[in-house]
């Protein structure tokens, strides 16, 4: 156990390399947004991506991998090429791509910052992302079929923001052909809407059946958030910087981090990719 | 059901008596290596798909059509003009809903 001074040196040193890093998220969420929309040939397309974000716009690169899981569900087939993308990246990051590279969890973090009144969403809701899971992707479409109201695709707020509401908005202003969000639609995404302005991330602490399987894996991935007592000089800096609800004094690695880093932020939490000295390096 | 953020007093952080949270990396590589066993199979599995023909496809060609061949958004109909035979003017056709709009 080191010195106190030693502790606030070393947690200085770190807090100050992780706030520069942390600072630059929004700069990575951006350039991972050009590469989601970035039309790249059917070759790609024909490959599901890791992150939530609706295949139906015309710009989309790679395949919603959720969608794709709900439509092969729907033909009785096991989406391979979905699962193993998503295992590969949940072995190698967990959720960290839904705090760096999601389009959709971009989308809220921008609303997030709208200057009102945040309400904090209890964390037993976040079970409601394997409700999502396995009802509307796996169970409706395999037992009902794709034109079952609760198929995934046609409850999805990515798709009536992303594609829908750019459509219509299109349809409207220009000679594109007219398009309308559904009934469903027309509820699901003002509210959506309000609830990204009133909390942060309302879709994906509740209802994201993506960031539910990735979180699964935090425990595991090879990418992960390391507590280093050594560093540690109680600030609370970690608890308070964390909008996820995570119990950060008791774990990190939970499964309701999106792994934002900003806990890491404190000096006393490090992210790690693979096993490595355990003391920190003075 | 949700409550605002508020200034709540913190249980105090044991920092010695925490686990570090450290861990080897080899349980992650193994998972990642069983995603890349998955994509490897999905791209040697075809599927054998029946519609009006029953045509056997790779993997990607299934990927592909699910995001082509998906739900599509409502259309808003416009009230069709009364037509009668002498009537020199066709009447309003009716505009097409997109092809491919699995939303």
């Amino acid at each position: 156990m080191r010195d106190m001074a030693t502790t606030i040196e070393i947690n200085r040193k770190n807090a100050r390399r992780m706030r520069r890093l942390v600072r630059l998220r929004i700069w990575v969420q951006t350039a991972f947004l050009a590469v989601w929309l970035a039309p790249m040939g059917k070759a790609v397309q024909s490959m599901p991506s890791c992150v939530f974000h609706c295949y139906a716009c015309p710009l989309a690169s790679f395949a919603c991998p959720i969608g794709v899981i709900a439509n092969f569900s729907a033909w009785h087939a096991f989406p391979l090429l979905a699962v193993g993308v998503l295992v590969i990246v949940a072995g190698l990051l967990g959720s960290l791509v839904c705090g760096w590279a999601c389009p959709f969890g971009f989308l809220q973090d921008l609303t997030a910052k709208i200057p009102v009144r945040k309400f904090r969403i209890p964390n037993w809701m976040g079970y409601g992302r394997y409700l999502v899971l396995i009802g509307l992707v796996i169970l409706v479409p395999y037992f009902w079929g794709k034109d079952h109201p609760l198929f995934i695709c046609r409850v999805c707020p990515a798709g009536g923001i992303e594609v829908g509401l750019t459509r219509m908005i299109l349809g409207l202003t220009t000679d594109a052909p007219e398009v309308w969000l559904g009934t469903a639609k027309w509820i699901i995404v003002p509210v959506f809407l309000l609830a990204a302005v009133i909390t942060y991330r309302p879709w994906c602490k509740i209802f994201c059946p993506l960031g539910g399987f990735l979180a699964l894996f935090n425990r595991f991935s090879v990418f992960h958030l390391r507590f280093d007592p050594d560093a540690c000089t109680e600030c609370n800096t970690c608890r308070s910087r964390c909008e996820m609800g995570v119990h950060v004094e008791q774990a990190v690695n939970t499964k309701e981090c999106i792994r934002c880093l900003e806990c890491t932020t404190c000096g006393a939490i490090k992210p790690q990719f693979g096993g490595g000295n355990t003391r920190t390096k003075e | 059901m949700v409550k605002p953020f508020r200034k709540i007093p913190q249980p105090a952080i044991d920092r010695l008596g925490r686990g570090s949270e450290y861990r080897p990396s080899r349980t992650g590589l193994v998972i990642s290596l069983i995603g890349l066993v998955l994509i490897t199979g999905g791209v040697l599995v075809t599927h054998r798909a029946e519609n009006e023909t029953v045509a056997v496809l790779p993997e990607w060609d299934l990927v592909l059509a699910a995001r082509i061949g998906g739900i599509e958004y409502v259309v808003p109909s416009e009230p069709e003009t009364a037509t009668c035979p002498c009537d020199p003017k066709p009447a309003k056709t009716r505009k097409k809903p997109p092809k491919f709009c699995p939303t």
